[in-house]
Parts: C-alpha cells; structure tokens; sequence
C-alpha cells in the first residue's frame, strides 16, 4: 500500500472517528469533569502545594486520564463491532496490509486522545491564568508527555488486543482502567495517586513548596507501560495477519 | 365523542411508550434524583431528609422540565414535519391533543413508579431501620407526579396557545422562573415546580408536609388544569389563528364550565389555605404586658380538656376558668389563628365575642366582656380547629401539628391566652389530654405520667399544671430512667433511635458524661430538685434547649451521619459524648461567642479529650485526639492558601468561603482544642485547668453576652501569645 493511500484510509478513519455522533458527547463530558476537578479539587492544590505547581498539574492529569481512557476504549470498540467485523472479509481482500490497519486505527484512536487532552490542557492553562494569573507553563511540558504518552500506548495496545479477541473484553477493560485510578505507587498509570502523594514525602523548600521530581522507577515504569502497550500493538498485528491468511 | 377521546388515547399511549424522545425522557428523570444530594452538600444530617426528601425534590423538578420538554416537542410534531393540515382534517386536533396530553400523564405515573422502586432498595439499605415504606412512597406520590402533571399541562397550554415551541419554552421558564427565584424562596404556595420542605424527621415523623405539600400540589393541578382546559378552546380551527379559534370554540361550554370551576377551586382553596397564617412574615416583638396588681387573683383554677385527632390533625378542647373577679371593659384572649371559638359561656350565660384577623406571630385575638358584677362564676370556652404556623417561622420550623406519630403544639395552639388574666405559673390548673394511646405526652416540657386508658385506642392524661400552657409535646419515645448519685436522670429518645441507643451505649456514656462534668465542672445547672430530663427533640423544631430540670437536643445528635462525623470524635459514643457536653459549653451552659478561633466548639472537643483519657486511657487519647489535632493544624499551617494569602483574594468568593470554612472547622475544632491543651501546660496541667473551667462555669451569669477568648485568656492568666502553636 503506498503513503497516499494509507493518508487517504487515515483520514477517512479520523473523519469517521471525529464526526459521528459519540465523539462530541464523549468530549464535553471530558472537559466538564476536568473543568469540575479544577474548580472542586486542584484549586485547592495538592498535598498542600499551590494549584499552578506542577504537582498539582500532574494530579490533575492522572485524574483527568482514566475518564480519556475509557473514552478511547468506547472509541475502540466501534472498530470491532459486529458490522466491521461483517465487512473484515472485504478488508482483508484488500491490499491493506494487518499492520497499517492496526496503526490507522492506533492514530485515529491517538488523535482523538491528543484532542481531548488538548482541551483538558487548555481548560487548565485557562483556569490557572484566569484565576491565578500565572503563566510559567514551561515546566509542565515533560511531564504533560511523561503521563499521556504511556497510559494512551497501554491503553490503546491493550484495547486493540482485547478486541481483536472479543468486542465484549474492550468493556470489560473500562472497569479496571476506572478502578485502579489513584494506586499511590509508581504502578499508577494514571499518575494521579503517585502526585498526590510523593510531595508530603519529600522535604519543603524555603517557598515552603517541595521541589519537583520524578524518580528513575516512576520513569522506569512509563517506559515498561509503554513498550508494553506497543508489544500488544504488535500482538494484535499479528493476530489480525493470521485472521487475514484464514480469510 | 368519549369514543373517539379513548380510541386517540390508546393509540397516543402505544405511540409514545416507543418514542425514543418519551424513553430519554424517562431515564433522565430517573437518573436526576441523586443529582441533589451530589452537588448539594445537605445541611441535615437527617436521614429521610437526605434519602427521601432530597432526591425526591430534585427529581420533581429535574423531571418536571424535562416533561414538559417532552410535551412541548410531541405537540409540535405534527406541525414540525408539516402533516398537521391531514391529521387536522382526519381527527379533531382537540381531541388529539387532549389524548396526547392524557397519554404523556399517564406515561409520567408510570415512570414515578418506576423511579419510586428503581430507588427503593437503596433507599431501605441506607436508611436501614429508620426507613418507613409508606412515607417513603408517600413522597412520590405527593411531591413528583402531580409536579409532573402540572409541568406537563402547564407545558401543553402554553403551546396550544402560542403555537410556537420557543414562544411556548419562554413562557415557560418565566413561569418556572418566579417558582425558582428569590421571590418565592420560602414560600409554601408560590413554589409550584420546586415544592418547600424544610426537613424530616426520623424519630418523630410529622406528615404535616406531607399534609401541605398535597395541598399546594392540589392548588397547582387546580391552576393548570383550568390553563390547559382553556387552551384547548384556543386549538387552530381551519388553519385560522388564535383569536378566530378561541371565537368558535368558546362555545364549547363543556370545555369552559370546568375550567372555570377549577379555577375557582384554585382561588378558594389558595384563599382559604388551613396551614398559614396571615401574620407578618418577621416575628413581631410587642412590648411585655403590664398586669394589674390584682390579676394574679382573678383565676381561681382553671380545668382543660382537650382531645387531639390524628386523623384530621384537628383539635377541641374546652377551657374552663374559675374567674373570682371579671377584668373590668373589653379582655382580650389569644388563640391559634386555625381555631374556631364555637361558644363562650359565663355562669352558663353566652358571652358575645369577636375574633379580629389581625394574626400576630402565631396568634389571633379576641375580644369579649365579662360582666364584672359576677364574681365567683365560671367561664367556659369551647373551640377546635386545625393548627397553623405562624407565618414569621413557618419557613424554619413545624411549630403546632397534630399527627399520628408526633404532636408538637405551642402556647395559643393549645389554651386560650386569656391576657388580661394572667400573671404567674403557679400550680392552679388541671390538663386532661386526650391522645392515641401509643404516643408518650410531655406538657411544659415535663414528662406526664398520669394516664386513664378510654379502650378505644386513646388515653386521656391528666397532670396538674401552670395556668399558661407552654408546651405540648408527644410522640414516640422511649424512656430509660437510672440514677447518677443523688441525681435520677429519665432519658427520652424516639423509639427509632433504640438500636444506636443501644449499639453505641448511649446510657453509659450519658452516666460517664454527667459524672465527669460535674466532679470536674460543676453541677448541671438544669437539674431539678434531684431530676433530670434529657429529652430529644425533633429535627422539623429548630434546636434544643434547656429549662429547669429539663435539657432538650436537636434529634440529629442520634443520627447515624452525625455519629459519624470524625471531627467531634474517634466514635459513635464519643460524638454523642460531645454533644452532651455542650450542656456545659454551649448556649444551654456558659454561652460561649462564635469567633474565628473561639467557639464552645474548643472547650467541648477539649472536654471531650479529657473525658475520653480517663475513659480508655492516655494513649488512645493522644493518638485519636491531640495527634489527629496536630496533623489536620499542620496540614492547615503547610496550606498553600495560608502561606500566601493574597492568592486567596484571587479567588471568587463560592472558593473563598469553601476555603474559609475548611479552616473555620480547623480553627474551632482542632487548633484551639491544641491551644487550650496548651493553656493546660502553661497553668500547671490538668487540676489547674479543671479548676479554671470550674469557675469559668460558675461565673456563666455574668457572660449574659458571650464568654469570648479573652475572657478565657483572663481566667489562665495568659495572652494570645502563650498560646501560640507555631
């Protein structure tokens, strides 16, 4: 298959993704609770930090991410429904190859991710400089990537997996994806439990804030989070591969 | 013409049970009850308050617009997709409309059923022994469905005389809007869309809102159903519009004939309302009386019967006074506006009177004139009639109600207030007080004992009292008397509350509480020659209180959500232990001035440490109370809003008060416990400061205005600084 046809395929699968009558819904209902945690919850700050301190950010990220991730499974299940699975014979007649189908639909799913955590970093941005007029947004980059990027490849790998097994096995993965939000460990991948934590751990600074850190094992087990969700993304490439051979 | 009605309607209802807008409606307004107890944080701490009321409000309401959205649409369905002109010429579009409207109201029953069992094991489970099917049940029946009724006609009137779905949307949140607006906040009548309720009660339950929100609910059907009636006369005819419509059917006089007759209803029975009276809505305090010398002598004795009926709410009574010398001119008497005088009688001659409407904080007078050559001679008034709340605290509290579990009457709703004839509280009547047998009485806040059991399910109780009846009080309650020492203590709580009474040894820690106080503070000022009464009073009655020999508390003290509550204490039994103690700090012991830090909050949490290290040792006190004291005033301390304040004054003010009340709680409940554990240290440890709360105690007549921080600072011989925890 050659680049422009898979830009083609990609984009009608982003249109499909972006336009149907889920995704809207789907987004409101993520930037109400996000606009919800920042005026019940981070305004307060965090382990007694200040709002706008990046721990606080962060919390607010993991406590914004199980909800995104739920999002991108009921996302997911739309390409595993019963309808495509009717037309999969059609598909796989065609020169698409299993793997381009996997990372179409990684990127549409990823897209729709990035955009509702675009929003959910917009509304932050905006309550932070409506309400405390700060504007020092630099220090939140690296972390904003450290959270987002593995828990969207878990949870993504994981979801294309499971549904490439049954439909029904993406449903059954929103429930641990919800219960195990805020694990006060380096395992959570939502991060949020690990934020709120850490700081009353960790000696104050004269400004009477702990300063901002993030231990090599808290890294460390993003980075496994994440080649986790990518050797599942290959699990599934070839799992369809040899669907494809059967048909 | 029924026929054809019948025929719309069953195909109406078939139709609508599929329409996917009915479907979305339905789950919406099932799926909006706890809604209310989500984003509102709820004030009592009452269960059916937070259970029942609460959610069953929010739904009336939630769902009461989205019905009427749903009617707003269905009506404009046919004209929306433009086939109005061939079902107009097929059907008769009244008749149409008429099923459509019947058929959504019946969908609506339907769905409060729903809704009604859809919530009711959690309910049941939450509420464990304290939930009452019936009450339970009672509450949709009275509050949501005819609120859905109302919304649904009110909705499909507005339309079928607009025509218009945004004409008809707008009418309708300016209809909704005076229910919801300021205007109407703590109005019964007004508030047809969000019905007031000030609170249930658990122990002692009232139907008396129950009883008024049925009858506004009925006031409002009345209302729409007259609109909506009338509306139908202005339904399109000939695709003309609205004026030339109403012309031709406004000789429809089946249609008029009742809508004027329910709008009558309406106004007679808003007019004529049993439950408020017509006073101002502030208390008025008028100047005290000046007696005469010789009033005191007037009255000889005076005999009351009076016999209360649950099922009607109502009572009668007969006063009879032993009057020695007649006031001279016209005397005035005070009686419950929803009292009737039925005959006045002096030495069995009738005696002309005239009640004048002019209620004044819960009472109506009236004049009469004895002729005053007649001395020695007894005057009889009869009356009855249904109690109502004064206007000025029917928005806070259920004053006077007669109901089958629970009677609460006050002052003029239970006697005559004969005020020229009145001066002291001396022994000289006899009450006779007829009430169901199961119902446990107190009259002037003192528990009667003296019973005749009439075998139809009543008793009749009779007790020697003052001339000027305070207080009538009955309901279900469980009385268990033991002695501390000398003191004999009769402890009245609602039978509902027997098992927390039981599961968190409830007695014991009353006998420990009374104990401790008074070796360490000072005798129970309310004590009675030997006796006490601790009495729990119910939540509809604003607060306790304290009088010679009797102390009243709010029912929530036994609530299982204040047992709970962590910040008054470790368990159960120690937050009951709390609430006791506020008989010595608190408004019924030294009252003590609400400030940012000081509060009888301090002195209590205190109190209750030191009564709790006697009790399970000091160990458990120091981890349960002062190390929990201490983590919550450095969390306080480490706050980012208490380091920088002026980010503080960033924020709106619904954050800043959020805010501030965290740290008000802190400040009261853990920092100045710590403080004054502090002050405990500085004078030389427990004796020493068990002697400063022994005369700070006994010196509570001198603080008429509030004891205050600095009168606390005073007595340790400290300042502010001492006590300073950083």
């Amino acid at each position: 298959m050659n680049k422009k046809c898979f830009l083609k395929i990609l984009c009608y699968e982003l249109r499909r993704t972006l336009l149907n009558r889920l995704f809207p819904g789907l987004l409101l209902v993520n930037g109400l609770y996000a606009w919800f945690l920042l005026s019940y919850d981070i305004v307060l700050g965090t382990a007694y930090t200040a709002p706008f301190s990046v721990w606080s950010y962060c919390t607010y990220l993991g406590k914004t991410l199980p909800v995104a991730a739920v999002t991108v499974l009921l996302l997911l299940s739309n390409y595993y429904s019963r309808k495509q699975k009717q037309i999969e014979e059609l598909t796989a007649a065609t020169p698409v190859s299993p793997f381009s189908q996997v990372l179409i639909r990684t990127l549409a799913a990823g897209s729709c991710f990035l955009l509702i955590c675009l929003v959910e970093i917009a509304l932050s941005l905006l309550f932070y400089i409506q309400f405390f007029r700060f504007h020092d947004f630099a220090a939140f980059i690296l972390p904003t990537f450290l959270l987002i990027l593995p828990c969207f490849i878990l949870i993504n790998g994981l979801g294309q997996l499971l549904g490439s097994l049954h439909r029904s096995l993406i449903y059954a993965l929103i429930l641990p994806a919800l219960a195990l939000h805020s694990i006060p460990s380096v395992f959570d991948l939502f991060s949020a439990g690990y934020f709120s934590t850490v700081p009353l751990t960790l000696p104050v600074g004269a400004d009477g804030e702990p300063a901002f850190t993030v231990s090599a094992a808290f890294t460390a087990t993003r980075l496994s989070y994440a080649a986790l969700g990518i050797a599942c993304i290959c699990l599934t490439t070839v799992l369809s591969a040899r669907k494809s051979r059967k048909a | 013409m029924k026929r054809i009605l019948f025929s719309f309607y069953r195909v109406e209802l078939k139709r609508l049970l599929s329409s996917r807008n009915v479907i979305t409606a339905a789950i919406l307004s099932m799926l909006s009850l706890p809604l209310g107890n989500l984003l509102y944080e709820h004030s009592s701490r009452v269960m059916s308050a937070r259970y029942i009321m609460t959610p069953v409000l929010t739904g009336t309401t939630v769902g009461a617009v989205v019905w009427a959205v749903v009617m707003i649409m269905e009506s404009d369905r046919l004209q929306r997709s433009g086939v109005h002109i061939l079902t107009d010429a097929v059907a008769p579009p009244a008749s149409l409309s008429a099923a459509r409207t019947l058929a959504l109201l019946t969908i609506s029953m339907i769905v409060t059923a729903l809704t009604a069992l859809v919530y009711l094991p959690y309910t049941a489970a939450r509420m464990s022994y304290l939930f009452s099917p019936g009450f339970y049940f009672a509450n949709f029946a009275v509050f949501m469905l005819p609120t859905w009724w109302i919304s649904i006609l009110l909705a499909d009137a507005l339309y079928q005389i607009t025509r218009r779905v945004e004409g008809s949307v707008i009418l309708y949140i300016a209809i909704a809007g005076v229910s919801v607006s300021g205007i109407a906040s703590s109005d019964y009548f007004m508030r047809w869309i969000n019905p007031f309720v000030i609170t249930y009660s658990d122990g002692f339950p009232s139907i008396w809102p129950l009883r008024i929100g049925l009858y506004t609910r009925v006031i409002w059907i009345c209302i729409a159903l007259a609109f909506w009636l009338i509306s139908m006369l202005c339904v399109r005819r000939y695709q003309r519009g609205l004026v030339f419509s109403f012309r031709k059917n406004v000789r429809k006089l089946y249609i008029l004939a009742p809508a004027a007759v329910s709008a009558a209803a309406a106004v007679c029975l808003w007019h004529f309302q049993p439950f408020i009276d017509h006073g101002p809505e502030y208390f008025d305090y008028k100047p005290e009386i000046v007696l005469e010398i010789d009033d005191a002598n007037r009255i000889s004795s005076i005999l009351y019967s009076i016999e209360l009926d649950p099922a009607s709410g109502t009572l009668s009574a007969k006063a009879e006074y032993d009057i020695q010398v007649p006031y001279r001119g016209e005397a005035l008497l005070y009686l419950n506006p929803g009292y009737r005088i039925t005959s006045m009688s002096y030495d069995g001659e009738a005696v002309p009177f005239r009640t004048v409407d002019s209620d004044i904080n819960g009472q109506r007078p009236t004049y009469f004139e004895l002729p005053e050559q007649l001395c020695n001679k007894t005057l009889v008034i009869e009356y009855s009639g249904f109690p109502t709340q004064g206007k000025c605290w029917s928005s806070s509290m259920v004053m006077d109600t007669i109901d089958r579990d629970y009677i609460t009457l006050s002052t003029c709703a239970i006697v005559p207030m004969l005020e020229n004839y009145y001066t002291g509280v001396d022994k000289a009547a006899i009450a006779e007080i007829t009430i169901p047998d199961n119902l446990t009485p107190f009259l002037n806040h003192a528990r009667m004992t003296q019973y005749v059991d009439n075998g139809d399910g009543t008793k009749t109780w009779t007790e020697r009292c003052p001339k000027y009846l305070s207080d009538l009080t009955a309901g279900y309650y469980t009385i268990d008397t033991f002695n501390i020492g000398e003191l004999e203590v009769d402890f009245a709580y609602g039978t509902a509350y027997e098992e927390t009474v039981r599961e968190n040894d409830i007695q014991q820690a009353i006998i420990d509480i009374l104990t401790y106080c008074s070796d360490h503070y000072g005798e129970l000022f309310s004590a009675d020659d030997g006796h006490l009464l601790l009495r729990q009073e119910s939540s509809m009655f604003m607060g306790g209180y304290a009088v010679t020999g009797v102390s009243t508390w709010f029912e929530t003290i036994l609530t299982p959500d204040t047992l709970r509550d962590t910040d008054k204490g470790a368990s159960a039994t120690e937050v009951f232990i709390h609430e006791m103690i506020h008989q010595w700090w608190g408004g019924l012991g030294l009252s003590c001035t609400n400030e940012e830090l000081w509060s009888p909050e301090g002195l209590t949490v205190y109190s209750t440490y030191r009564l709790v290290k006697e009790k399970y040792g000091a160990l458990y006190a120091q981890q349960y109370y002062v190390d929990a004291w201490k983590k919550s005033v450095d969390g306080q301390n480490r706050s980012f809003y208490n380091r920088h304040p002026e980010y503080l004054a960033l924020l709106p003010e619904l954050y800043q008060s959020q805010i501030a009340s965290a740290n008000r709680g802190i400040n009261r409940y853990q920092r100045m416990p710590l403080m004054i554990l502090k002050a405990e240290e500085l004078v030389g440890g427990e004796e020493q400061m068990d002697e400063i709360l022994r005369r700070m105690y006994a010196d509570q007549d001198q603080y008429e205005n509030g004891f205050g921080f600095e009168d606390f600072l005073r007595y340790c011989n400290l300042t502010e600084e001492d006590l300073n925890l950083e």
